[in-house]
């Protein structure tokens, strides 16, 4: 058995090789119990997340779009095991995680994450350094490698350790304080980074410097990302492929160049429809979808999108789409696209 | 809503039964033989044996709570060991008393507390907000029976204006809401107040300062509200939390208070309680326990509800 | 204290003497937040004028004083610690100098705003037909009856389904696009002759926003009201503005018509702006960045305040503030750099 010290210089190794997912999401589903009654017993349940599946590739950044209530911070947290999925499972570079497989420390060795509020994900009371180091010396890292790997990390993402090292949070400016929690991120040299919202509380300016770095971090320590924002914009600049969640299910999965150019499932395409068009010339007139998304106490059965959807017929209200094929690795969870389901959009036979 | 109440109402009966069972072992567990109160220490055995089987205390303690129990369902507190009357009568002339008490003291702390916090938080940071801090702060702070003895030294001694003892010009006859029988609630009255007013006048300070600070108070500005008018909406905002203080103390309040009653022998609930303690009265000591108790109890259970009927975010299911 | 602008730089709407007295008037705005440990100069100089039927947007980043701009146009900036100076009408009434209850009888009947978050902006125990209708018995000393009865066309007026059923509701039962109408409702309900929206899409989903937009845009056409956004996403004024102005450091460093100043901003720090912001079609490329940060608006500098940041920065950027100039016509920009047209 190696020194922590030679553990923690480096990623953990390479298992499957190129060709085995990093991380396999199967059946992922989390249901919140709703009380009330007389008694206070369950009367139904907040269906955050329901059956979600998805491989994620070495090397890749896939983004997980979607609106408020569609799953995609609960997907994350499910996955970085902050919370205990209601069934499902995920499987990191072929081993699942839990009892029998990688111990939850050895997997968050290897999976770290970045929220959107980087004032309150980092300790007050900590400096800089202080922060960065933490986790290294909880892995068991002694304190002056620990120390040297926060200034040196905080080089790499652009704060002058001289400068920055023992200021504290409060200190800093919101994108300053967001690259201190990639740093921090990265201090355990993870193979894995789930983004959620990292760009989103910040200015535009700001936004662009930490994309470019997050950009260049990838390359060089040989990252994979799984990037969840809200904003198309972002994500189709960042990501390789793209999954687009609605009330808690996968609407849409593609490469992201097919997807934003040929959305194959209606909400997608009203998704991308609903961005400002950047050009005073050519507003918009009519809004693609009217009314919020509903909310995911009751959600609408067999298609959760069918209520807002202008392709919605009959049989979409009794059978809960499949992920059809759409094109080359790209899959839209829509009736239209499966063949043989009975929209009169399908095809009338599965081939 | 009114599922809500049921709901509300059934969490409570287990809480009460807890509350009887508690007070019933609480005097089980105090050292001191009971019997030991009412027979003369020299008395023969037989004779002691024979009031313990009288008063039931030779039984099992399960089987004694059960009757005692279900004789309190009934109404039947058991009867003094001291005097030999039934506790229910006394309790009712102290528990009305007690009210009389608290009731004006908390109209009077509620009073001030409300004014004196609302000010303070609305002008966050002047003079006034300073001496209402102040004032808060000497209320919760000062002992009771101290500012009751000072008070009793300066207008019933160095000033005679008030009485300083009883509950009417009788000593503790029947109560008569006149001039001769309220001049014997001003001073307990106003000592009584001092906590509720401060604890009143911090906790609304700190409420109407959030409530300034909210976006929406912007928003009524923007509307082009007056300061009344956006009184009307920090009043309603505020009503919640401040109800529910109010609520805990005037349960305070109403359990009576031992050292201000007794330092200006007020014939309440608090004064039955000290004199039962140092008789060793087990009956009354049980029944005023519990009594104050469920009034306890039963407030929580009112602010509660009071609480969920004026903040429609509470959810009511 | 900062060097402002001329005060004699005046915007070309309103070059005319004669022409009649703008929607809004504002000339040499300055706005400073006075505390014990600092005075900072939030907004050095602002001048522009809009014209009833008229959108503007701002556009900036945080702490470039473009909500600040917008709500000393109603003086909603905290009373105790801000001083305003300068010149500033609305509806011919002043703004600066006016005592309080003439800027409460202005605020929700001429002007009126919206708040970016309408979950903290509505009062969370008072239903929404309550909040409109106060606004209309405030002003206009209806009936009860008649408040109601018009708050729930105002209800119909933002697109709210089932509107007789929502005046009864409170704001955290309704979803966050119901809830920005009902806050678009209330500050429509005394026909304002100006609607100021602060950031009124960025709580919103991407599905809602474009909702959102698309009314306001519509409603400020209907009723013919001068609108003034504030935001700091480019695709939104793009979608409602006339003219946008982009600030910075307290100033409008650039103003144009918004097709042409979208397809070709002068400033360097409106073109690196935009640079920045991500859209389609910059996938694989590396994204331009303004370096630097924004200067400490506690201690502004003397000369334009972009210059530490500007690649085109020379020694004349220095000791002055660069007025405003018309290289275009129409377009006006506090830029030393940017060639006049032929």
């Amino acid at each position: 058995m190696a020194s922590p010290q030679a553990l923690l210089s480096r990623p953990m190794p390479d298992l499957g090789g190129p060709a085995q997912p990093l991380l396999s999401v199967r059946g992922l589903t989390k249901h919140f119990p709703l009380k009330g009654g007389l008694l206070n017993r369950a009367r139904g349940s907040v269906q955050a997340v329901d059956d979600v599946s998805f491989d994620l590739r070495k090397g890749e950044t896939l983004g997980i779009v979607g609106e408020s209530g569609c799953g995609k911070s609960t997907t994350s947290r499910l996955i970085m095991a902050l919370m205990q999925p209601t069934a499902g499972e995920v499987i990191f570079d072929g081993q699942s995680v839990g009892p029998g497989g990688l111990t939850l420390k050895e997997y968050r060795r290897q999976v770290q994450m970045v929220f959107q509020d980087s004032y309150a994900s980092l300790n007050p009371r900590l400096t800089i350094e202080e922060s960065i180091a933490f986790a290294p010396q909880v892995h068991g890292l002694p304190r002056r490698p620990a120390v040297e790997r926060a200034q040196e990390l905080m080089a790499a993402v652009g704060l002058e350790p001289a400068q920055f090292a023992r200021r504290y949070p409060h200190e800093l400016s919101g994108g300053q304080r967001q690259r201190i929690n990639i740093a921090r991120a990265l201090a355990l040299r993870p193979r894995l980074i789930i983004l959620d919202e990292p760009v989103s509380a910040l200015d535009k300016s700001v936004e662009a410097q930490v994309l470019n770095l997050l950009m260049d971090l990838k390359e060089q320590y040989g990252l994979t990302y799984l990037f969840i924002s809200h904003d198309l914009n972002v994500v189709h600049y960042v990501s390789d492929r793209v999954l687009v969640m609605y009330l808690g299910r996968v609407a849409e999965f593609g490469p992201v160049d097919a997807l934003y150019e040929k959305p194959a499932h209606p909400y997608t395409a009203a998704l991308l429809a609903s961005r400002p068009s950047m050009d005073p010339e050519r507003r918009r007139s009519e809004p693609p979808l009217s009314g919020d998304p509903p909310n995911p106490v009751n959600p609408p059965s067999g298609c959760r999108f069918r209520t807002r959807c202008a392709l919605a017929e009959a049989v979409c209200a009794g059978t809960v789409p499949p992920l059809a094929e759409a094109g080359p690795g790209h899959r839209a969870a829509c009736l239209v696209h499966a063949p043989g389901s009975g929209h009169s959009k399908a095809t009338a036979h599965a081939a | 809503m009114l599922l809500y109440i049921l709901r509300r109402v059934l969490y409570a009966v287990p809480i009460a039964l807890a509350v009887s069972l508690l007070c019933f072992l609480l005097v089980h567990i105090a050292p001191g033989d009971p019997v030991n109160a009412i027979v003369p220490a020299d008395a023969p055995q037989a004779v002691v044996e024979q009031i313990r089987a009288e008063y039931g205390l030779d039984k099992p303690l399960p089987v004694q709570f059960g009757l005692w129990l279900l004789k309190v369902v009934q109404g039947d507190l058991g009867r003094s060991l001291a005097t030999g009357r039934a506790v229910t009568e006394d309790l009712a002339i102290a528990v009305r008393n007690t009210l009389r008490l608290s009731l004006v003291a908390a109209l009077i702390g509620f009073t001030f507390g409300t004014l004196l916090g609302a000010v303070a938080g609305l002008f966050r940071g002047t003079w006034v907000d300073r001496l209402a801090v102040g004032l808060a702060a000497a209320g919760v702070s000062v002992p009771h029976y101290w500012l009751g003895m000072v008070l009793v030294i300066l207008f019933s001694v160095l000033i005679p204006a008030l009485p300083a003892m009883g509950a009417g010009p009788g000593g503790s006859g029947d109560w008569v809401w006149d001039i001769a029988h309220m001049r014997h609630l001003v001073l307990p009255a106003i000592t009584l107040s001092v906590i509720p007013m401060g604890i009143v006048t911090r906790t609304l300070r700190g409420i109407v300062a959030e409530i300034m600070n909210q976006d929406f108070v912007n928003t009524l500005r923007g509307k082009g509200l007056r300061r009344g008018g956006i009184l009307l909406h920090v009043a309603k905002n505020a009503a919640p939390g401040t109800l529910a203080v109010m609520g805990l103390q005037l349960g305070y309040l109403m359990g009576g208070s031992i050292l201000v009653e007794t330092v200006f022998s007020w014939p309440g609930t608090g004064f039955l309680l000290n004199s039962a303690i140092f008789q060793r009265d087990i009956p009354v000591l049980q029944g005023t326990i519990l009594v104050l108790a469920l009034f306890f109890v039963t407030l929580n259970l009112l602010v509660d509800l009071l609480q969920t009927a004026l903040d429609p975010r509470i959810k009511r299911a | 204290m900062p060097p402002d602008a001329p005060a004699t730089l005046v915007a070309p709407a309103a070059a005319t003497a004669s022409a009649p007295e703008p929607l809004v008037h504002v000339r040499g705005l300055n706005v400073r937040f006075v505390s014990r440990e600092a005075t900072v100069h939030a907004v050095n100089g602002v001048d522009f004028d809009l014209a009833q039927n008229e959108a503007l947007c701002i556009l900036g980043e945080s702490g470039s004083g473009k909500s600040v701009t917008l709500r000393a146009l109603m003086r909603l900036n905290p009373p105790k610690k801000t001083v305003m100076s300068g010149t500033l009408r609305v509806g011919g009434q002043d703004v600066v100098a006016a005592p309080e209850s003439a800027m409460a009888d202005l605020r929700g009947r001429v002007v009126s705003m919206i708040f970016q978050e309408p979950m903290t902006a509505l009062d969370p125990v008072f239903t929404i037909g309550r909040q409109i209708a106060e606004t209309i018995l405030r002003h206009e000393g209806t009936s009860r009856a008649e408040a109601d009865r018009r708050a729930l066309e105002l209800l119909e007026l933002v697109q709210i389904p089932s509107a007789r059923r929502r005046l009864a509701a409170y704001p955290h039962e309704l979803s966050g696009g119901l809830r920005q109408r009902a806050m678009i409702a209330i500050a429509l309900s005394c026909r304002p002759k100006l609607l100021l929206a602060d950031e009124p899409t960025t709580a919103l989903d991407a599905t809602v926003q474009i909702q959102i937009l698309l009314l306001l845009r519509r409603l400020q056409q209907e009723l013919g009201m001068g609108v003034i956004f504030v935001t700091h996403d480019l695709g939104v004024a793009g979608e409602v503005a006339d003219r946008i102005a982009v600030m910075y450091a307290g100033r409008f460093i650039e103003e144009g018509p918004v097709g042409a100043l979208m397809r070709g901003p002068l400033h360097p720090y409106a073109r690196g702006l935009m640079g920045a912001t991500v859209h389609a079609g910059l996938r694989g490329q590396r994204l331009t960045t303004i370096p630097g940060a924004p200067p400490d608006l506690r201690d502004p500098p003397r000369g334009c305040a972009f210059a530490p940041r500007c690649p085109l920065v020379g020694e004349d950027c220095l000791p002055a503030v660069p007025a405003l100039r018309s290289p275009l016509p129409g377009r006006q920009v506090r830029c030393l750099r940017v060639e006049d047209a032929a």
